[in-house]
């Protein structure tokens, strides 16, 4: 198999995106899919991810398609996020979603790692009222559930920060 | 987020549900408690996460168990609130780390904790209790009696949790280990095998000390090769303290693929062969003879550690001639390698001896694995 084959993938409003075999290896849904089936030379059609997403994930699979380490794990969840990864999570909370989301779909360990990790560090060190605020969600629990919940989970387990 | 004529286009503005269990794997204990009293969904989600591992070392876990260790904050109803939790939610542990004892009794009380993967156990005789350490350096600095002698009539026989493990214990009699210690360690070596047997989804276990003494049990009762049967999908085992014959191990878990033990003796002949072992690490001594021995009957093993291989036998004490005496020089070469294995693949990738007696020794070892890429060893 020529190392310079081209892809073509279908976003979910049928754009296309045609990109080197390379960087779609980066993602083990198409990996798998194209080792098994071939190149059919027919578009892949991807109708849970949308253009906008699919060019974010193609930029991040671009800007790592010479990293050795890509696929080797980094469980160490105090770790810290490198520069360029940093700048390329700056965006909206929706976007970010869709980004994990996709990063799930296709199958891309790292980029699900990175992005799982914004979404955690905008948790950590928050009380449960701040992360609510966080990610506009409504406390739902009644008076007493709230009590419990706190008596079981709350200050009596934790070290302060 | 800019939209689009096209409905197919999902835009979540509130956080998918379905993320939050890949995000939960990116926090602490002590953020997960945060996210389980953000709301009921939040709260299903993170139930699970915040139990899937207890690891008493975390400041967490130490913090509760430290409070219902030191006796004077709330006492008595400390450890009920610590056991009604378990009751609650010991169904979600999957690894657990313990270092304190009581864990064991609370997660062995509940009842519930039976979808175990993992298990790993420190120094379980070790972790005294604040009182237990000041009533022993009480028996130190005064001399205390420790009447082990009074074991029957403290009615160790009768503080048995199970008829499996009628006349194991075996107290030591050391003056620095009170009785009530004891007691308390027996108890809690009882739950560890309790809750082994009622985990047979179990994968990996650790002991961090022998775990064919634990419990001080005694020789006859054969208790770990009672339950070790029993986990039949573990694949792990791990035991840096202990000393032990690989056959004796394999006879407990015939499919277990890795195992990791300071001293694996291979001085009893494996009978049959077992497919499923993969590696072994050991600081153990043998002789080369003994080592292809072993791996006649382990076709997969693909990595091995050994502390030192000896290729020659060395001078020997002979009471009969109250001499020491020069084996006969037999030297093992590649064609009895080959005939021991009997036509067995060996599948070794990775060889690593810390040591082998002499240059010459290596010059005569290397030879005998062709089939091993690089072979790591020192000698003298």
């Amino acid at each position: 198999m020529s190392a310079h084959s081209q892809i073509l993938l279908t976003s979910s409003e049928g754009t296309e995106f045609l990109i080197d075999r390379d960087i779609a290896d980066k993602s083990m849904l198409l990996k798998c899919m194209l080792e098994d089936i071939g190149e059919i030379g027919q578009a892949v059609p991807l109708p849970n991810v949308s253009g906008p997403i699919l060019t974010k994930v193609i930029e991040y699979c671009t800007h790592h398609r010479d990293d050795p380490n890509f696929l080797s794990a980094n469980d160490d969840v105090t770790a810290d996020i490198d520069e360029w990864d940093l700048e390329y999570c700056k965006v909206d909370q929706g976007t970010l979603y869709e980004l994990i989301l996709a990063a799930n779909y296709l199958d891309i360990k790292p980029l699900m790692d990175l992005t799982c990790k914004t979404v955690a560090n905008m948790i950590k060190a928050k009380s449960p009222e701040e992360i609510r605020k966080t990610f506009n969600i409504t406390n739902d629990f009644t008076p007493e559930e709230e009590d419990q919940v706190r008596r079981e989970n709350g200050k009596d387990w934790v070290d302060e920060h | 987020m800019p939209t689009t004529s096209h409905l197919s286009v999902r835009v979540h503005t509130v956080l998918p549900l379905e993320i939050l269990p890949l995000i939960g794997s990116h926090l602490l204990p002590a953020d997960l408690l945060q996210c389980v009293q953000v709301s009921r969904e939040w709260n299903a989600v993170f139930i699970p996460l915040l139990w899937h591992t207890i690891d008493s070392d975390r400041s967490t876990w130490r913090k509760i168990l430290h409070e219902y260790d030191s006796e004077h904050l709330c006492g008595h109803k400390d450890e009920q609130w610590i056991q009604a939790l378990f009751n609650k939610y010991a169904h979600h542990i999957r690894c657990l780390k313990v270092y304190d004892r009581d864990i064991f009794r609370f997660v062995g009380q509940s009842g519930t904790c039976t979808r175990l993967e993992s298990l790993e156990v420190f120094e379980l005789d070790g972790s005294d209790t604040l009182k237990e350490q000041a009533d022993q350096q009480y028996n130190i600095d005064y001399g205390g009696d420790v009447a082990i002698d009074s074991c029957e009539d403290a009615g160790f026989e009768g503080a048995v949790l199970s008829p499996l493990f009628e006349g194991a214990f075996e107290p030591n009699e050391t003056r620095c280990r009170s009785l009530t210690s004891q007691k308390r360690d027996w108890f809690a070596h009882q739950h560890f095998w309790l809750l082994a047997l009622t985990n047979p989804g179990l994968k990996f276990l650790k002991v961090h000390r022998n775990l064919w003494m634990l419990s001080r049990l005694k020789r006859e009762s054969g208790l770990n090769l009672k339950i070790l049967p029993s986990l039949k999908n573990l694949v792990t085992m791990e035991d840096p303290f202990s000393n032990q014959s690989l056959a004796v191990i394999l006879e407990s878990v015939p499919k277990v693929r890795h195992l990791r033990f300071e001293d694996v003796s291979f001085k009893h002949a494996l009978e049959v062969t077992y497919p499923h072992l993969e590696t072994i690490v050991s600081y153990s001594s043998a002789h080369i003879r003994q080592v292809f021995g072993v791996l006649k009957h382990l076709p997969n093993l693909t990595c091995l550690r050994l502390g030192t291989v000896y290729m020659k036998e060395y001078e020997y004490f002979d009471e009969a001639l109250d001499d020491w005496v020069d084996p006969i020089e037999d030297p093992f070469g590649l064609e009895e390698a080959r005939a021991v294995l009997g036509g067995v693949h060996c599948r070794l990738e990775n060889l690593d001896v810390g040591y082998i007696v002499s240059r010459a020794d290596i010059e005569q070892f290397e030879p005998l694995f062709p089939m091993v890429k690089a072979i790591k060893s020192r000698s003298n």
